[in-house]
């Protein structure tokens, strides 16, 4: 009996070897699982955190007294930088405009050179440029003032994610309330779940079968920083042991700081919106530190479900949902009775979205990372947060699109094309630095796609001209610009290639023509017969010393232009003539900066000299009357003839291309127009390109050509009907410049004009 | 080489006392000494100027390079400018640029004293 007792009693024990295998069978797996989960949390946390895409800036504006910008202008660029008018500036980003006058609240900005502070500004106007600018502060005149620079684009992790990083110290402590009151009131006093919040969110799903969540903030934090979206039981154990991990090894505010930085606001095109403070920005245009309580109210509530409640797109859904939040900070007494009313009552005002995450300027920003993957790798593009300084001036940029997209339509309706026909491209340089302000690279100006500006490399036609014409007048003791050019037919024959007779757009002959006609008219035979005289070689050598680093094929067509080149390329050939020869390689980056601004690379002005002064000058000259009396005399409508613009048109076999290549005392611009499929277009470089390029020209400031005469210059009179030297005792219309070495086997010719007036007038009297 | 060279504000609140010193000093001697005109009257130029010698002082190059680029920025001709330029190349060591900057400061000068400066200053470098 006590025998069968016994075994009784074996077999209803509590099993507590089975138990303790159990537990041990159990618990390994789970100490090995929290170890993984222990390890992953710290490195990921202790690692970087945020992949930080790279900012691109556009130049920032310098104002100062007599700066040539107009008042409009200057509120031009304060819209792209997204300031707000106000009619009381109390905050850095917002502007107020009188009668002659801007007053601005300029944002503190750090730059490659050093941080600026906020600045309280007033610029006065005067004939449409800067007359003064004054400190409001201390009444003080400001010699120099710089704008803070609009952001033109980012190069985002291949995730898309977009955030600019805030200290916690930065966030306004009514944010971090309203934050606390609505999303974990007990954040403070958990260790990273609530378990009063699991159990009323249990309670709540079971009885009134509605879901609530119950996630503490740093369990939300940890399912956005390590986990996926799924919703399942396994998860939400791992976001509960991760979020207890997170705790162990982390402060609160490190945690508040943390969430700040990550959570997710909005779907802005290829970018997603994260953190509250470039949330700040894209909704009210407002650094995170001035923003309002309503404001930081509407940014909390937006959590909850940040396309539900957009502020743009459902502005009484998301002032409701506001109010809610201001409800909870009133509840928790985190705000008074009056404080609630009027925040309840504000009304949702949100800022319109300018910096778009796909760049507004695509062309541009193709250069700036083609120039920036040579000396960066991608991953560190986009993760590391680099700060990138163009040299783009959205002004100008501005001006070109506009012009641009414009005139093909009414190209296409005057030419009787169909819509859509034209395609065109522009580059916009400084003549001064080669710094690039603006590129066009297809008439829908905002399409990332084909970049017409860099990558079409079409037939030039005249404008390769000018090489010609340089390589000539680079020998004075044959050429210069009255020099007589043979414009009767021509063939140039040459083994084993068909034989080339070129003929004039006019399809006449010109006989007997001076250089500087044959260039300002554009006459082919006469430009031809001058090439292949020189040397095709020669010629294409000459392209190449003004900037064209392809090589050019030496055949005698090329000398009318059946090269291909891109607009880009044919800038750089021309900005060397309109930079006195001087040749700069160019630049659509000034500097890079890492994320706390501290500087990395500079991309210095270089200059070299690739042209001699004297040949280049009166190249220069030449092309002065291309505008005044040839081809381009059409600039007229657009431009004071005291510019003094010099250019060249370009027209390429069956109205194909249409160029205009030109430049003024501070631009330096290119304008192609075609069609894709290389048809006709119906427009010569006059009739087409020209056009768009004085529209531009013309709203962007231009100054006029005031190059200084090289050592050895003279200016000799002009022939009124024949266009050559004047002959003596004749009566000269008007002055060409000379090199005094070409010259001195003109002695038949008189009416010397010598710079020296007094000189001139001894001579008058005595003859020579 | 520099002290010659600084604007006319800096040679007013700064350097007033040197700069009379120097001048006496000269006058002594034998050579003649003809001073430039102030690189800039434009008070931005001028700020930027003041900044740039300030880096120059201390040595940072690419900090004073980058000041007188911004004032060519307001003044791309100024031909001073540009030889500050060079000027700041060749305490960098850099030669080659220090000549071409100094090559195109010639070519955008109009005043003879800053043009036989320059001469001097690439006569110099043609030596090294």
């Amino acid at each position: 009996m006590a025998k069968r007792k016994t075994k009784q009693t074996k077999k209803t024990g509590f099993p507590w070897r089975v138990l303790t295998l159990l537990i041990i069978g159990f618990s390994i797996p789970l100490a090995v699982y929290t170890f993984y989960l222990d390890r992953l949390v710290v490195s990921q946390f202790e690692g970087k955190k945020f992949s930080l895409p790279a900012k691109v800036f556009a130049r920032p504006l310098e104002l100062y007294s007599q700066k040539n910008i107009t008042a409009k202008q200057l509120e031009q660029e304060l819209g792209f930088l997204n300031y707000t008018r106000a009619n009381r500036v109390t905050h850095p980003g917002q502007y107020k405009q009188t009668a002659n006058a801007i007053e601005i609240y300029v944002r503190p900005f750090t730059y490659w050179d050093g941080a600026q502070v906020s600045q309280h500004v007033r610029i006065f106007f005067k004939r449409g440029i800067v007359n003064t600018i004054v400190d409001i502060d201390s009444s003080e005149s400001v010699e120099l003032l710089r704008l803070d620079p609009v952001t033109i684009g980012g190069i985002y992790p291949n995730q898309g994610e977009d955030r600019t990083l805030v200290r916690l110290q930065q966030v306004p402590k009514t944010l971090i309330n309203a934050l606390i009151a609505i999303e974990d009131k007990r954040f403070y006093h958990h260790h990273g779940v609530d378990p009063k919040a699991i159990l009323r969110a249990v309670t709540t799903i079971i009885f009134s079968k509605s879901l609530q969540g119950g996630s503490t903030l740093t369990q939300q934090l940890v399912k956005n920083f390590y986990l996926t979206p799924e919703r399942t039981i396994r998860r939400k154990v791992k976001e509960m042991i991760m979020a207890i991990l997170l705790e162990l090894h982390y402060s609160k505010n490190e945690i508040l700081e943390t969430y700040i930085n990550e959570v997710y606001f909005a779907q802005d095109r290829n970018r997603a919106i994260h953190g509250f403070a470039l949330a700040s920005q894209f909704y009210f245009s407002r650094s995170i530190e001035h923003i309002t309580l309503d404001q930081a109210a509407l940014l909390v509530g937006m959590l909850k479900g940040p396309a539900l409640y957009n502020p743009r797109k459902h502005p009484q859904r998301a002032k409701k949902r506001r109010n809610t939040v201001l409800m909870a900070m009133l509840d928790q007494s985190f705000i008074k009775r009056s404080v609630f009313d009027s925040a309840s009552n504000a009304k949702i005002h949100v800022s319109k979205i300018t910096n778009r995450g796909q760049s507004p300027y695509p062309a541009f920003m193709d250069l700036v990372i083609r120039q920036l993957k040579r000396d960066y790798k991608e991953s560190d593009l986009r993760t590391e947060g680099l700060r990138i300084f163009t040299s783009l001036n959205p002004l100008t940029q501005n001006a070109a699109e506009t012009s641009l997209s414009s005139r093909l339509v009414q190209l296409e309706k005057s030419r009787q094309l169909p819509p859509k026909h034209l395609q065109g491209s522009v580059v916009i340089v400084n003549v001064a630095d080669g710094e690039v302000s603006a590129i066009v690279g297809d008439r829908n100006t905002s399409f990332p796609g084909f970049n017409r500006a860099l990558d079409a490399s079409r037939q030039i036609g005249s404008l390769i001209k000018p090489a010609i014409y340089l390589t000539a007048l680079s020998q004075p003791e044959k050429y210069h610009l009255a020099s007589p050019l043979d414009d009767s037919p021509f063939t140039w024959s040459e083994p084993g290639i068909e034989d080339w007779s070129p003929l004039n757009y006019d399809k006449k002959f010109h006989d007997e023509v001076p250089l500087w006609l044959a260039l300002a008219k554009s006459y082919n035979v006469a430009a031809a017969r001058l090439g292949t005289e020189l040397g095709v070689e020669s010629v294409m050598n000459m392209a190449g010393r003004l900037g064209v680093e392809k090589s050019l094929p030496n055949y005698a067509s090329g000398l009318l232009g059946t090269v291909h080149l891109t607009p880009y390329q044919v800038a750089q050939m021309y900005h060397t003539i309109a930079n006195g020869g001087f040749r700069t390689s160019f630049r659509a980056i000034r500097n890079v900066t890492t994320t706390d601004g501290v500087p990395l690379n500079r991309y210095k002005l270089r200059v070299a000299q690739a042209i001699p002064s004297t040949p280049n000058y009166l190249l220069v000259r030449g092309l002065q009357e291309v505008v005044s009396n040839g081809t381009a005399s059409g600039l007229k409508r657009y431009l004071s003839k005291n510019i003094h613009a010099a250019g060249k048109t370009g027209t390429t076999d069956n109205l194909r291309d249409s160029w205009f290549a030109g430049f003024t005392g501070n631009h330096v611009a290119v304008v192609w127009v075609g069609n894709d499929k290389n048809e006709s277009i119906k427009l010569t470089g006059a009739s087409g390109a020209l056009t768009i390029w004085g529209d531009i020209m013309k709203q962007i400031s231009p100054t006029p050509i005031n190059m200084i005469a090289p050592e050895g210059i003279e200016l000799l009179g002009i022939d009124k009907t024949t266009g050559f030297l004047s002959s003596r005792n004749c009566q000269s219309s008007r002055a060409l410049p000379f090199d005094q070495n070409s010259i001195e086997n003109e002695a038949q010719y008189c009416g010397r004009i010598k710079q020296n007036k007094i000189k001139s007038w001894i001579k008058g009297i005595f003859g020579r | 080489m520099i002290s010659q060279y600084v604007s006319l504000q800096l040679l007013t609140q700064r350097l007033l006392a040197p700069l009379l010193l120097t001048l006496l000093i000269t006058a002594c001697g034998t050579m003649p000494l003809i001073l430039r005109p102030p690189i800039s009257t434009n008070p931005a130029v001028v700020q930027l100027i003041d900044d740039a010698f300030w880096h120059i002082d201390h040595e940072q190059y690419e900090l004073a390079t980058s000041k007188l680029e911004r004032a060519l920025r307001v003044e791309p001709s100024n031909a001073a400018l540009w030889f500050e330029l060079a000027e700041v190349h060749l305490l960098q060591n850099d030669a080659i640029n220090a000549r071409n900057f100094a090559v195109r400061a010639k070519s955008l000068s109009r005043d003879s004293a800053l043009s036989r400066d320059i001469d001097q200053f690439v006569l110099r470098l043609d030596e090294m």
